[in-house]
Formats: C-alpha cells, sequence, structure tokens
C-alpha cells in the first residue's frame, strides 16, 4: 500500500485575467514543478495540462482574477502532484464545465473520448472545447472539478513513484 | 517540376510559419502557440491548402522540431484543416517531421494521425543523416 501525505510542497497565484501573464505564471509555475519534482516526462505532461488550464480559466472567468496552484504531496513510496485552477464563471459555464468533466471522467477509454470529440467539433469554429479532453488523453492525468457557489475549481493530478 | 509554394514567412503571437526555401511542397512551424496564436496558424493552413491545391501537390510535408508547443486552440486550427483534406478526396498528404523528445509532439501527433491515417504521416526528424526518437 502506497504512503503518501508525508511532506507538502505547494505554491499558489492570484493573478489578474491576463494572457501574457497568465502564461508567464504557467511557465514559472512548470519551472517550478521541474526543480521539485525532477521528473521530465510528469513535467511535460504538467505542462500542456497548466496552458490548457490557464487557457480555460481566460476564457471562461467572469472575473478579472483567477487562482492558480501546484501541489506535491511527498510519500515514501509514491507522491502526488497536482495542479489547480479557480475562477469564477456563469451558471452556465459552470453547468457545461461540470458536465463535460463528468463526461469525461466515465469515459471508460479517455483517447476514444478524445477522439470522438475531435471528430465531432472538427468543423465546428471558434472554441476548441478540446483541453480538458486532452488533459486526460494526451497528459494521462485525472481530471476533476469542483463547484462552490460561483466559483469553479479544476483540478488535474497525477501519482508518480517518489524520489530520493 | 511545379513551382514552389508561394506563401508568406508569418511571424506573429508567438508562432513562426513559413515555406522551407527552395524546397516544394515544403513548410516550417517554429515557436509557441497559445490560444491568440490559432487564427494565425488558421489562416496559413488555409493558405498552404489552397497552394497544394493549385500546385496539384501529391504530399505537404511540416518540419515542426522547432514548434515547442501548442494548445488546444492551435491543435484545433490543425485538426480542421486535415479534416477538411480527409474529407474533400484527399487530395495530398500530410507528412510531419516531429521532435519526439516533445512529449507534446509524441502525443498530439499521434491524435492527428488517428484522426486521418490515410492522409497523415509521421515521422521523426532526421539529424546527420541518422533518424532520432
Amino acid at each position: 500500500m502506497s504512503q503518501i501525505a508525508a511532506a507538502r510542497t505547494a505554491v499558489s497565484f492570484s493573478l489578474e485575467r491576463s494572457h501574457s501573464l497568465a502564461g508567464k505564471i504557467a511557465n514559472w509555475l512548470i519551472d517550478f514543478c521541474q526543480m521539485t519534482i525532477e521528473d521530465l516526462e510528469t513535467t511535460s505532461r504538467l505542462h500542456m495540462a497548466a496552458h490548457e488550464l490557464v487557457e480555460n480559466v481566460l476564457k471562461y472567468g467572469s472575473t478579472p482574477e483567477l487562482g492558480l496552484e501546484f501541489e506535491l504531496e511527498r510519500g515514501a513510496t509514491e507522491s502526488i502532484v497536482r495542479l489547480r485552477t479557480r475562477n469564477t464563471a456563469l451558471p452556465e459555464q459552470l453547468r457545461e464545465v461540470t458536465r463535460r468533466v463528468s463526461e469525461l471522467k466515465a469515459a471508460p477509454d479517455p483517447v476514444a473520448y478524445y477522439d470522438r470529440l475531435i471528430r465531432s467539433t472538427a468543423t465546428v469554429m471558434g472554441m476548441s472545447g478540446l483541453g480538458l479532453a486532452r488533459i486526460r488523453a494526451e497528459a494521462g492525468l485525472d481530471v476533476d472539478c469542483s463547484v462552490e457557489g460561483r466559483e469553479v475549481s479544476i483540478v488535474v493530478q497525477t501519482t508518480m513513484r517518489s524520489f530520493r | 517540376m511545379s513551382p514552389p509554394i508561394r506563401l508568406p514567412l508569418i511571424e506573429e503571437e508567438g508562432l513562426t510559419l513559413g515555406p522551407v526555401e527552395g524546397v516544394v511542397g515544403r513548410v516550417r512551424f517554429a515557436g509557441t502557440g497559445e490560444a491568440e496564436g490559432a487564427a494565425v496558424l488558421d489562416r496559413f493552413l488555409g493558405l498552404l491548402h489552397q497552394e497544394a491545391l493549385a500546385l496539384e501537390l501529391r504530399e505537404v510535408t511540416i518540419e515542426l522540431e522547432q514548434l515547442e508547443f501548442i494548445n488546444s486552440s492551435c491543435l484545433k486550427a490543425m485538426v480542421a484543416w486535415i479534416y477538411k483534406v480527409d474529407t474533400e478526396g484527399r487530395p495530398y498528404k500530410i507528412r510531419m517531421l516531429r521532435d519526439s523528445s516533445l512529449h507534446w509532439q509524441r502525443t498530439s501527433l499521434a491524435t492527428l494521425q488517428r484522426l486521418a491515417p490515410e492522409v497523415v504521416v509521421v515521422q521523426e526528424k532526421v539529424v546527420q543523416g541518422r533518424v532520432t526518437g
């Protein structure tokens, strides 16, 4: 049985909704992540996730602020790395993101789900709608969300072997 | 011999997109494609498609090794283009030269290949006469 949460490293930002600022913070966060977990493969997967999450927040957030957080729970044999975004959104967007995440979590094969989504939206102009499914299928991270009032928090995480 | 593709060199929104000089049907993408880059990429791929049809090319090659990352908005632009080629008679193939040391290129180009396996060919970059990856 794995032992988790022996030690915790976390860093979080609350910042303005600015494309350039959010992109830079995401890159900084990934650099920090690389220094912390020393696992290039996992860092690359988190890099993809961070950029998709930030884009989602910038597109769908309804207030000038957003939250971005990196967290590492280090156990004796396994560790959990986690990225989280927080933002407020309009009720219909809260329902939409909840629906998308529920569908994604229920899909028995994330890659097949992603492929179907890509095909079904290939001719749709505008929003890609692919970000969360890409995180699940291509980055191989678990995706979850929770809504409290008008605030949505999206969490992506993976478990990795602990290093010394 | 067909004349080279007459495409502009575009440097916008973190992306550099343009033809490879002296090689027919070959373009090079570099940089990073975030949300703002999707329209830029979409416009370039539209021009590339028009040129490929006008020149009756049988294959278009894209050098992607210097494309550090694209997000799903830019990926969507590539999906739309590939889907169009695949569903409108497959007039040409699309060869993508990747750097497999970049995680996103391993996963996202595989995604594009699954979308249109008869159109998309993914190939490792060649360095000094050897294939990498």
